[in-house]
């Protein structure tokens, strides 16, 4: 869903248009495995649907390019801006709730979101298309050792197909955006995800490892993950459980009217999961009773952790 | 007397200029300016790539004329963990890129103003944290980490301030360049007062930071057995020229410790305090600034040395934008290449071919953005 607008496409940003990321999955051997875009085509070239289609779209017989720029156009159509929130904006003042105002007074200020996810009428993604290292990976990766290994590989061979391959089939994907540039600094750090919709496209992080927006919340109000790379604007947020549900019912207002149903369903579901289990919830690290620096500096091995 | 105008001040007038300027243009000369500004927008777009630097390794013997390489960290300003713990990560920060360069420098330097307020604790955390730095540390004072107690305890923690060495050929001095005249006593202050006068800028109070007579001496001594083509690196905190009174970027006797560094053929200086990219070179004598792990400093309004290429203004929304630590290769000659490996930008490397050849050749990369 709107991915029409990303100045990158992945996670990495390792494609920069819709019509380049949509060949890559084919020939990714964990993926669709073919061997090269010719036998990709012949899978579909004695399809009469397909080749009328391609001449009338291309004027030219079917090839493998055509065939990204087709998917690329498709993708193009799935634009779903329409949320309660857009209408709000709009002067529709009953279009959210007071709870998901406030929310998004959080959104704002205190919960430090927009810093990355900034939403505003020329930009309504709430994405600042960058990559950020929010410590979803430090969980449970070594990114050192990890660096050293995509360094070594990528010296013998960093084609396009190579980085898609490690990106998609290996662990090497958890250093995100350092795959594609080597420098030390985008180490563990994935573009900003649009905020748009995020109600319905669960589950959450580049990894897909949180299931609720509570735990998002969870996750970031702790102050994401220690790890050296963490970006500079990931601090403890001190979020009361009122205004954990106050952010959480903002972000699903930003759902496209058309899937107010899914939304609803998924609201529901998120917060009866969230009531049983809420496994990212640290409220001593969120009030900064504990700091996630004390353990290293006192622990005399600080440096291997 | 001459009043500068402040930071603000000047961006305000820059601003003003460049909407003047988008007012009165021609349509060509619209373009440049759109496509500058597209840059712009487009975050930070960097000149060239980052490339993984291998580095020679020489052998181990301890001749001289060798190539080696060291790292530096600096300007850490830790305070009291219930006051801020962001600064205590960049130093962590550091210390782990420090770690994990491979192969390991010979030494890491750590260029002062490892405390906020010279405060026993913030000193103690910090000596903690250096204390994880796999290569040994050669530590320098800053006058945030001296005018509580006027060095007690750092010098409990580290020893002399000021003190020199030999490595692979090369000979390191350490200077205490942050002595200041006695402004206390008169005003009746309390260490603390002195503390916080000292850490201000833009006040009127505190003296101009100096070498003084005392070191001025040792060095003079320190150097008299060496010959005018010996190798010399001599780090400070404070850089030794003089750039911008009001925030003291200023050494006030420079002039005289450049002259007794006038006989050698390169000298190459080193020196915290100024948290940039700076770079200058007054005769023989090379100047290199560090980054500090805790904060970028804005440019001084006047006094900037042609040879440095300004940073452009860190991202408010990310603090470690404009921080960061870096690395020192010295040459056979003396001169070094200096890396600024900058936290959330592709590191920068100031080499000696630019510095030689007084800002004509290797010209760093100038970022796309404007400087503040």
């Amino acid at each position: 869903m709107n991915v029409a607008l990303f100045q990158t496409l992945f996670w990495d940003g390792r494609s920069p248009s819709l019509d380049h990321q949509a060949l890559q999955p084919i020939l990714n051997p964990v993926e669709m495995g073919m061997p090269d875009g010719e036998t990709a085509m012949k899978a579909i070239r004695d399809d009469a649907e397909y080749q009328e289609a391609f001449k009338k779209a291309y004027v030219r017989e079917m090839n493998y390019e055509d065939l990204g720029r087709a998917i690329g156009a498709f993708e193009r159509t799935l634009v779903f801006l329409d949320s309660p929130f857009r209408r709000f904006l709009n002067g529709d003042s009953d279009a959210i709730s007071d709870e998901a105002l406030a929310g998004f007074e959080l959104y704002d200020g205190k919960a430090r979101c927009v810093t990355c996810h900034p939403m505003n009428p020329s930009n309504p993604l709430g994405s600042d298309h960058r990559f950020h290292n929010v410590g979803v990976s430090a969980r449970h990766q070594d990114f050192e050792e990890l660096a050293k290994q995509a360094t070594k590989i990528l010296a013998e061979d960093s084609s396009e197909q190579k980085l898609d391959e490690l990106a998609v089939g290996t662990d090497l994907s958890e250093l995100g955006r350092f795959m594609i540039t080597l420098n030390r600094v985008d180490i563990g750090s994935f573009r900003t995800p649009l905020i748009l919709n995020i109600g319905i496209t669960q589950p959450y992080m580049h990894d897909g490892s949180l299931a609720t927006l509570w735990d998002v919340m969870d996750h970031y109000n702790k102050g994401g993950e220690a790890n050296p790379f963490l970006d500079g604007g990931i601090e403890p947020l001190a979020l009361s459980e009122e205004e954990i549900d106050q952010v959480v019912a903002f972000l699903f207002t930003l759902t496209d009217v058309r899937f107010a149903e899914e939304n609803q369903q998924q609201f529901e579901l998120q917060r009866a999961a969230a009531k049983k289990n809420r496994p990212i919830r640290d409220e001593a690290m969120a009030e900064r009773s504990i700091l996630p620096f004390e353990q290293r500096v006192t622990s005399s091995k600080s440096t291997d952790q | 007397m001459a009043t500068h105008p402040s930071v603000e001040t000047k961006y305000m007038e820059e601003r003003r200029e460049l909407f003047h300027g988008i007012r009165n243009l021609e349509r060509r000369s619209f373009l440049k300016v759109s496509a500058a500004a597209l840059g712009a927008s487009a975050g930070l777009a960097y000149p060239h790539s980052f490339t993984p630097v291998s580095v020679a390794q020489g052998a181990e013997d301890t001749g001289s004329d060798q190539a080696f390489r060291f790292a530096y960290v600096s300007d850490s300003h830790l305070y009291e963990k219930d006051v801020n713990d962001r600064f205590v990560r960049g130093l962590l920060r550091a210390v782990d890129d420090v770690n994990n360069l491979d192969p390991q420098p010979d030494f890491v330097f750590y260029g002062g103003d490892l405390a906020q307020l010279g405060q026993e604790k913030e000193l103690e955390l910090g000596a903690q944290i250096l204390k994880n730095l796999k290569a040994p540390l050669r530590i320098m004072v800053g006058e945030h980490d001296w005018y509580l107690d006027m060095g007690q305890k750092w010098q409990e923690l580290f020893g002399d301030p000021t003190y020199s060495f030999d490595h692979k050929g090369v000979h390191f001095v350490v200077l205490n360049s942050v002595v200041e005249a006695d402004f206390w006593t008169e005003r009746n202050m309390t260490p603390m007062e002195r503390m916080m006068t000292v850490a201000g800028l833009d006040n009127s109070l505190q003296s101009p930071f100096t070498v003084g007579q005392t070191q001025r001496k040792w060095l003079q001594d320190d150097l008299e057995k060496l010959s005018d083509d010996a190798r010399l690196i001599i780090l400070s905190h404070s850089p030794l020229y003089k750039l911008y009174k009001p925030w003291n970027f200023w050494t006030d006797d420079a002039e005289e410790v450049q002259a007794i560094l006038n006989r050698f053929k390169n000298v190459v200086v080193i020196h915290g305090h100024t948290h940039q990219l700076l770079t200058n070179r007054i005769g023989n004598i090379h100047f290199h600034g560090v980054l500090s792990t805790a904060w970028p400093w804005p440019y001084a309004p006047e006094g900037m040395p042609e040879l440095t290429i300004e940073m452009s203004r860190p991202d408010p929304f990310n603090p470690n934008d404009g921080c960061g630590d870096g690395e020192v290769h010295v040459h056979p000659d003396g001169l070094v290449d200096k890396i600024y490996n900058l936290w959330n930008r592709n590191p920068v490397s100031v080499t000696a071919a630019y510095t030689a050849s007084g800002g004509s050749d290797s010209v760093p990369p100038k970022p796309n953005r404007p400087s503040y």
